[in-house]
């Protein structure tokens, strides 16, 4: 291995946020090191996907600006996962009104644009359409030939996260999307029940 | 780089004392702002629609040569 590439290695959390296209399997064993870190814990809140996860996600508090600001930096630095694999993202919005307001625009441009922190996706359609992740009023995304989602389900796993392989994908601010093919109808079973929601297909520019 | 590292640990010190664990399931509370209509999608510049025009004209030719 020629020594510069040795060099840029992260060996310490503190490096995650310096080298550049780490492997998701080293920065899994460098976080794994240090579990008490603040990087490590950041990264963990994600990964257990519950209440101090979506509060950060949208607050305005100066201590989530620093905790997207961090993970922004984290998932910028990882190797994108280059399989090409699809992806799928469920949605669940509170209104029948707000999921046609949010498509329309996309149907419009055809185009769909990360603008927070990271959109998380997962790698099973079955996980993606699952009651938690959307509702009557939901719809799903398959997302075809991912180029900047950044697999981090060994990273999860490591740091103990509670859901490794729920939303093992996320794609960093800024990824950008076309709407590939006219939206199609995709039937779900709730409750006994079968609803029918908007499956979108989009590929990653 | 350091002050960084401080600013986050002082913020993963004060966020884990506002919300303890075991909070609600995410997507039961719904605080996705497109989920909840709150967040406008940004609009493609000249360079996305061109991104966009070319994908579509690649994935019409692929599926022509497909046939």
């Amino acid at each position: 291995m020629p020594s510069d590439t040795r060099r840029d290695l992260p060996r310490r959390a503190a490096d995650l946020l310096k080298c550049r296209r780490i492997s998701p399997a080293v920065a899994a064993d460098v976080l794994a090191l240090e579990p008490r870190n603040a990087i490590t814990q950041a990264v963990k809140l994600w990964g257990d996907d519950e209440e101090p996860f979506k509060n950060l996600v949208t607050s305005p508090a100066p201590d989530a600006r620093a905790w997207r600001r961090t993970m922004g930096t984290f998932l910028r630095h990882l190797a994108p996962d280059l399989t090409g694999r699809s992806v799928y993202r469920g949605w669940y919005f509170q209104s029948r009104k707000i999921r046609k307001e949010f498509l329309e625009s996309i149907l419009k441009e055809r185009f769909f644009e990360t603008s927070r922190v990271g959109m998380s996706a997962s790698r099973s359609l079955l996980t993606a359409t699952s009651q938690s992740f959307v509702n009557p009023f939901g719809m799903v995304w398959e997302i075809q030939k991912p180029k900047t989602g950044r697999d981090v389900s060994e990273i999860f796993r490591r740091i103990g996260a509670k859901y490794p392989e729920q939303r093992e994908v996320i794609f960093p601010k800024g990824s950008r999307f076309v709407l590939a093919e006219r939206p199609r109808r995709l039937s779900l079973v709730r409750g006994g029940q079968k609803i029918t929601v908007p499956y979108v297909v989009l590929e990653e520019i | 780089m350091a002050t960084e590292l401080q600013q986050l640990a002082s913020a993963i010190r004060s966020i884990k004392k506002r919300f303890p664990a075991g909070g609600k399931r995410y997507n039961r509370i719904v605080e996705n702002p497109y989920e909840s209509g709150y967040l406008p999608l940004p609009k493609p510049t000249q360079k996305d629609r061109a991104a966009v025009r070319r994908v579509l004209q690649q994935r019409a030719a692929a599926k022509l040569s497909g046939r």
